[in-house]
């Protein structure tokens, strides 16, 4: 059957946005169905992310704006999917797209018609906290921006409808029934938070000052019920003393649910972190069991909680929760360390809830014919994290398990990837070019400017004399056009300008209306269809930055919009057409690490028929999954690695090449070269490719504790898994101790390793398994089995395996004495114990190479992060790729993962990859930085300064009357600048331009804004 | 910095303009022609230009236009921002017309004309000249960074002798030695000194950058009032400077302005100061280093320690004495081809002009200290920063170490006790 190149992603969370982005981007048509008004999910909620604090919606909103403008994709917004039929690559959907009782195509998002409705609703965006009109957008940055009616609240009393300029409100419009025929099916329904209200020891929903964390983190935001002000419920006041919570609705095998919800005791610690910083006089108490922050630079962000933030953490999970009904304050009882009962008042206490299961998963697998598994999360395989059960089907996001928003995102690009591969015949299928004319020539004309300025509804209008504006516009210098339009963004104004450009002739066009972020794509290509060069635009928002922000100063209000305007026009007469250049790709791919990243990667990427080139640095593939046996799981990852390496010898588009050392790289995305040396006989090799891949792993930390190569009876974690899976040794030992965190989360490697945990408790189960007598001990800090992994943690506890808790400043001690192997532990709640074990294991971690990644990053331009992992261009939305283009990151290179992880952050990769590989060239933007030779002393201050390697000196020869000698001159390639200014601030001799914000363009405006009228 | 300069104007405006009008007439002559009447065109000037060996620039013809009338024509073409002010027309110049003075002037002229253009050409974004600027502003209080200063030189905010730091700490941050003159300067005076040295939290620009670059003289005449003021407060009598601009400046153009100046303040250079010291008999030289390589260096005099002093100034010789005199101690002076008055200039003056044609000057000054030594000794912070700028593009430059002569002596010069003798060897 004919694959058809267009996929339904379902969910417009993070993930689902992400998963769309991606495929729109490798040429496929994308329907994007969301169940609410907006996309955005959980994310638009939240205040701010760890570990670096970004405002949520401030790096979320770019993505929106993105998806919202994507020619390839169609949001479905109040949909719910019915059905769905077919085989994978050719399915038939049907989904209900509910009723807004307004034309989403018509409404313009202005809002006037929410400050008239009568009636108020309750605003589930904000928790429940807060009240909104009836007729109501989610949030302001909602993508779609339109309004829908809450139907069971309004009355249909018609004011609405009466003040809609824009006639989109229609009380008798009736749900849709859509069908689309698509190739694939992402799931990304997210998850739900935990209600606590069944916890009745905690009495939310009884006790006032009880509240959960989401609502918390509304109360934190700015854009929240208070106005970012934290207060209490209760009375209004500001809380000082406030009790975080951890593992409500987590680890609660009593509530069925065993799992840990992963992220929860970080967002705690942010949350405690920017309460702290909002009101320095809050005192935060977290209340805790492990704290597990397993994450790129989570450790650290914990460290600085305690350390800057006096956050203080208590290492005990709190029974139950009494109310003073005097003062509505909290009381908590609970132990200390010397085993004393205590109890604490606080002023408000916070129920740090986990994840659950999406109320929809259980009736969307049915009808899906999904399987879930035993949590009610969607099922998946170890070695095929984004893949359903039902083929042609992928998952990505919180519906698989519970997760952060990097590793979302980065299951977002892998579900991509999978369906690249499924789907690649059909990429390109339907989505058209449009043909645009040929360009006019207007280097050498006067400028005539026409100037179109918007009412948007009244929303502009109403506080802005807009017709007194256009008549002040037409008097200004070289305005040849000017004139208002209700809604200039509508598609008819659109016809309208260009036949104003052609009657007029002009050859500059202004728009001010609302914001060239959401709105200059829109215009500039309008203007690009009347061959007018999309550069010769200029956009002056006297919405943001006039009727909204001067709303009862409608005189003040309409003078700016003059001044703003008088600024933009000064500045349209210096405008000059910007040419975009096309680079070619070259369409094979370099991949860097022959482990099971690099092979996954190369196999993605070979599988939709691009070359590549696999570059391994030992004699054989696998890396270091050639010393691990199994998954925690019970996954046989022998067999899996023996497959793979099986399915990369064997096809004809990967080149291996072992022994081999990267000389150098040069160029650019779509042309890099890399000069390779191979092979026993060191051959050399000059490989052409348009992207790489960085999967260059991590690996086992070589401890110089604990007499570690001394002894014998003393090994890292590998070895005794290597001796319980190929030798009997462990039936004849009596009794074992692992220790944790040997180089981990200490000085000289202050992050937590990710996977010890897991191998320990793996290993510790095998050996039972094994020898039901033997005597395990584990002595650890914090037991760190996230998600599903909890489930062995636990089944560790019940088969005798011994958990004794250490304190980082106190480590477990070694003593031989007559070849007696001695650990002497100062255990919390149990004091000094002595242990005699016939073996100590020692859970070390994972390091990066640091020379080896040194020479790399170095080599690539691209950075390392304190520990010398690779650092990503952004820790939270962009965990694949590098800042410079064409490079990306997978697997343990980017941080200590496993290996479900470390597949589906490769698949990504590939899927970023695929975006370069599949265009055949890469258009550049217009708006680039540019050298003025002559004055460029070549001091190579712009290279320091520039994120994206745009910028190589070049060396020039230059004669003068007595002297002749080369100077270095800074070259900006075009393709990798992104027009950001960085540069052009930095050079010392004011000789880097930024096209249409140089000297020209801005004085002119600083002029015309200091001309009095 | 447009509008910067606006505030500026109308600042200006209140000043009592008589006052004002009083001190400019000191520094400014409107008619030109009155300064260049005595030329009779011989042309020895645009023979011996150094800006000229780079680009189009002849100083012969500026004069003869201005002569023959054609003033406003020069003035609009703005030619005369492209003079590098380095004097060397003077030396050369048998009627003794002071081409840069004239450039000086005319700079003004064109500011008054509005010109719109000159902050884009001055180098590192203007940011230097503005903050000489800024210190005039009655609200701005002037906090100068002091953490350069070594632990062991004792300083005080009152007193006679004053070491005039300048511009080097604010340099520091985008020049990251600068501050190793400053420290070198310091340390060499304390030794020297029984009491404290001053070092003033307060100091401001002594003008410069503005009288000479930009044209800015009522900013000009704002900083030598308030300096005055700052030096009389402070107690100070006897001004030590390492800046070879900052002496200039204190020696001759405040002179103009005020006549009394050097019989308030003796100004006095660290190659002075130390030579003083050394002919009275208080340091002599030592090499710390045991080997006995013989270091070949040379010296590069910066133009305001030659061709920018009067015909008698000593500083030239001195500085010779001093360097021949270091032979002793396995130090060998040699001269680079051009040296004294006749010495190659560091392409830029006062943030004006930095461009790959000046760069082609300082070029061809570190081939000339190539071929005779391995170390460059320099007196002007401002010279040592741009030609080191040009050291670090050039490979085969790297043998060669710039250095200011405090950098250079403050590990050379011995402390004689006033117990003890000089001993010459």
């Amino acid at each position: 059957m004919e694959k058809i190149g267009a996929i339904l992603v379902i969910g417009g969370g993070i993930a689902g946005i992400q998963t769309a982005i991606d495929l729109a981007d490798s040429g496929y048509k994308v329907y994007l169905a969301e169940s609410t008004t907006s996309i955005g999910g959980v994310m638009s909620q939240l205040d701010k992310t760890f570990p670096t604090n970004d405002c949520a919606i401030c790096i979320l909103a770019p993505k929106l704006v993105q998806t919202g403008r994507h020619e390839n994709i169609d949001i479905l917004i109040n949909s719910s999917i019915e059905k769905i039929e077919g085989t994978p690559g050719n399915f038939n959907v049907d989904l209900t797209q509910r009723t807004l009782l307004l034309d989403h195509n018509k409404c313009t998002g202005c809002g006037l018609c929410a400050q008239e409705c009568p009636i108020e609703a309750i605003d589930f965006f904000n928790e429940k906290l807060s009240n909104i009109a009836a007729i109501s957008v989610k949030f302001p940055q909602a993508v779609p921006l339109v309004f829908s009616i809450n139907k069971e609240k309004c009355i249909g009393c018609g004011i609405c409808k009466g003040i809609c300029k824009a006639k989109a409100i229609d009380y008798e419009l009736q749900n849709e029934l859509i069908s689309l025929n698509v190739g694939a099916v992402v799931l990304a329904i997210g998850f739900d938070e935990y209600d606590p209200t069944p916890l009745t020891q905690f009495g939310y929903g009884k006790h006032l000052n009880v509240i959960t964390s989401i609502e918390f983190e509304r109360i934190l935001s700015a854009s929240g019920p208070h106005s970012g002000l934290i207060i209490r419920p209760s009375d209004g006041i500001i809380p000082k003393k406030i009790a975080f919570l951890h593992c409500i609705g987590s680890r609660d095998r009593k509530h069925r649910i065993e799992y840990c919800s992963s992220v929860c005791c970080m967002y705690t610690a942010k949350e405690a972190v920017i309460a702290k910083e909002h009101m320095n006089i809050i005192e935060p108490t977290i209340f805790t069991m492990d704290v597990r922050a397993y994450g790129k630079d989570f450790d650290k962000y914990i460290e600085r909680a305690k350390d800057e933030y006096g956050v203080r953490y208590i290492r005990r999970r709190i029974s139950s929760i009494k109310e003073i009904p005097e003062s509505k304050d909290l009381k908590v009882y609970y132990e200390t360390g010397n085993g004393k009962i205590i109890e604490e008042i606080f002023n408000l206490v916070v129920l740090s809830v986990g994840m659950q299961p999406n109320h929809k998963a259980k009736e969307l697998a049915r009808k899906l014919n999904i399987q879930l598994n035993e949590y009610g999360f969607c099922k998946t395989e170890t070695f095929a994290p984004v893949e359903t059960s039902r083929p042609g089907f992928y998952v990505c996001g919180a519906f698989a398990a519970p997760k952060d928003i990097p590793e979302t995102v980065i299951e977002a690009s892998a579900a991509a990837g999978c369906v690249n591969v499924l789907l690649s015949e059909a990429r390109n299928k339907l989505v058209s070019k449009k043909e645009l004319p040929v360009e006019l020539d207007v280097s050498n004309q006067p400028p005539r400017i026409g100037v179109f300025i918007c009412h948007c509804g009244i929303n502009i209008g109403g506080v802005v004399n807009v017709p007194s504006v256009v008549e002040y516009v037409k008097t200004l210098p070289d305005v040849v056009y000017a004139e208002d339009n209700l809604y200039t963004c509508s598609a008819d104004t659109q016809t309208n300008i260009k036949e104003k450009i052609e009657k007029n002739q002009l050859n500059r066009v202004i728009v001010a209306s609302c914001t060239p972020r959401t709105h200059e794509p829109l215009f500039q290509a309008t203007i690009r269809e009347v061959g007018l060069n999309k550069y010769l635009f200029e956009m002056v928002n006297i919405r943001d930055q006039c009727s909204w922000v001067h709303m009862h100063e409608p005189e003040e209000a309409t003078a700016k919009a003059k001044d703003l305007l008088r600024m933009s026009v000064a500045k349209a007469s210096q405008l000059i057409p910007l040419q975009e250049q096309e680079i070619t790709v070259i369409n094979k791919g370099l991949i860097i690490g022959g482990g099971v990243s690099g092979m996954s990667a190369a196999l993605n990427l070979a599988s939709q028929g691009f070359e590549v080139f696999l570059i391994e640095k030992e004699e054989i593939l696998g890396g270091f999954a050639n010393k691990i046996y199994r998954t925690l799981e019970n996954d046989d990852i022998q067999e899996y690695l023996k497959d793979l390496i099986k399915n990369i010898e064997n096809n004809q588009l990967i080149q291996v090449f072992k022994k081999a050392k990267i000389n150098s790289i040069s160029g650019y995305i779509g042309n890099f070269t890399t000069n390779v040396t191979y092979g026993n006989n060191n051959k050399n090799v000059d490989l052409e490719h348009g992207i790489i891949i960085v999967a260059t792993g991590a690996k086992e930390y070589q401890p110089k504790e604990y007499n570690y190569g001394k002894d014998q009876r003393i090994i890292p974690q590998t070895e005794f898994e290597n001796i319980l899976f190929t030798t009997d040794k462990v039936k004849t030992l009596n009794s074992i101790v692992m220790i944790q965190c040997v180089g981990s989360r200490n000085e000289e490697h202050p992050y937590c390793s990710r996977v010890c945990c897991s191998e320990a408790i793996k290993n510790a189960l095998k050996a039972k398994e094994i020898n039901p007598n033997i005597e395990i001990m584990i002595l650890y800090r914090d037991i760190r089995t996230y998600g599903f992994k909890e489930k062995y943690y636990n089944l560790a506890r019940e088969n005798r395996v011994i958990f004794i808790r250490f304190d980082e400043k106190n480590p477990p001690e070694l003593n031989i004495k007559n070849k007696n192997l001695k650990i002497l532990i100062n255990a919390q709640d149990l004091g000094e114990l002595e242990i005699n074990p016939d073996l100590i294991v020692l859970s070390t971690g994972l390091v990066a190479p640091i020379k080896e990644n040194e020479d790399l990053a170095k080599m690539l331009k691209v950075p390392l992060n304190e520990d010398k992992f690779f650092l990503e261009a952004h820790v939270k939305l962009r965990p694949i790729d590098f800042a410079t283009d064409g490079i990306y990151l997978c697997g343990c290179a980017h941080s200590p993962k496993d290996l479900r992880e470390s597949i589906a952050q490769s698949n990504g990769a590939a899927a970023q990859a695929v975006k370069i590989l599949s265009a055949e060239k890469i258009v550049t933007s217009g708006l680039v930085a540019t050298v003025i030779e002559e004055n460029c002393i070549g001091c190579g201050s712009c290279l320091e300064v520039c994120q994206f390697n745009a910028i190589e000196l070049i060396k020039t020869e230059r004669t003068f009357e007595d002297i002749t000698m080369t100077i270095k001159k800074s070259h900006v390639n075009p393709a990798l600048c992104k027009g950001c200014g960085t540069c052009g601030v930095q050079c010392p001799n004011s000789t880097i331009i930024i096209k249409h914000f140089g000297f020209e363009q801005i004085n002119a405006m600083i002029s015309a804004l200091l001309v009095q009228d | 910095m447009n509008f910067i300069v606006e505030i500026e104007r109308s600042k200006k405006a209140k000043l009592e303009a008589d006052e004002f009008n009083s001190y400019l007439r000191k520094i400014y002559e409107p008619d030109l022609t009155s300064l260049l009447k005595k030329c009779y065109q011989c042309a020895r000037c645009s023979g011996v230009c150094q800006i000229s060996k780079v680009q189009k620039f002849t100083p012969s013809r500026i004069i003869q236009m201005i002569l023959e009338g054609f003033e406003d024509e020069i003035i609009d073409s703005q030619v005369l921002w492209d003079c590098l002010m380095c004097n060397s027309c003077l030396q050369h110049c048998p009627k003794d017309i002071n081409f840069a003075d004239i450039v000086r002037i005319a700079r003004y002229k064109m500011r008054l004309k509005d010109i719109q253009n000159l902050d884009r050409s001055i180098a590192h974004k203007g940011i230097y000249p503005l903050m000489s600027e800024l210190m005039i502003q009655k609200n701005i209080k002037i906090e100068r960074p002091l953490d350069w200063i070594p632990k062991d030189c004792k300083i005080s905010e009152q007193g006679n002798i004053l070491y005039y730091v300048g511009c080097l700490p604010f340099f520091n941050y985008e020049f990251q030695d600068s501050n190793s003159i400053a420290e070198s300067t310091l340390k060499i005076i304390c030794q020297l000194e029984k009491d404290p040295v001053v070092i003033l939290k307060d100091e401001i620009c002594c003008g410069h950058d503005l009288y000479w670059g930009q044209a800015k003289f009522e900013v000009f005449i704002e900083l030598a009032k308030k300096n005055i003021s700052i030096f009389e407060k402070a107690g100070i009598t006897s001004i030590i400077t390492a800046c070879a601009e900052c002496y200039r400046t204190f020696k001759i153009d405040y002179l103009n302005l005020f006549e009394d100046f050097n019989k308030k303040f003796e100004v006095k250079h660290i190659i002075e100061y130390i030579f003083d010291k050394w002919k009275q008999g208080k340091v002599q030289f030592k090499n710390p280093n045991e080997s006995n390589d013989v270091i070949p260096f040379t010296y590069h005099d910066p133009c305001r320690l030659s061709r920018f002093l009067p015909k008698d100034n000593k500083i030239i010789e001195e500085v010779r004495e001093i360097f021949k005199h270091l032979k002793t101690i396995g130090y060998d002076f040699k001269e680079m081809e051009h040296n004294k008055e006749n010495s190659y200039c560091c392409g830029v003056n006062s943030w004006m002009n930095c461009n790959e044609k000046s760069k082609a000057l300082r070029y061809k000054r570190l081939l000339e200290a190539k071929a005779v030594g391995t170390k460059m000794i320099t007196s002007c912070p401002k010279c040592r920063m741009h030609l080191k700028c040009l050291k670090k593009d050039y490979e085969d430059f790297s043998s060669i170490e710039i250095l200011d002569f405090s950098e250079f002596l403050v590990d050379l010069i011995k402390i004689i006790e006033p117990n003890q003798t000089v001993e010459e060897k």
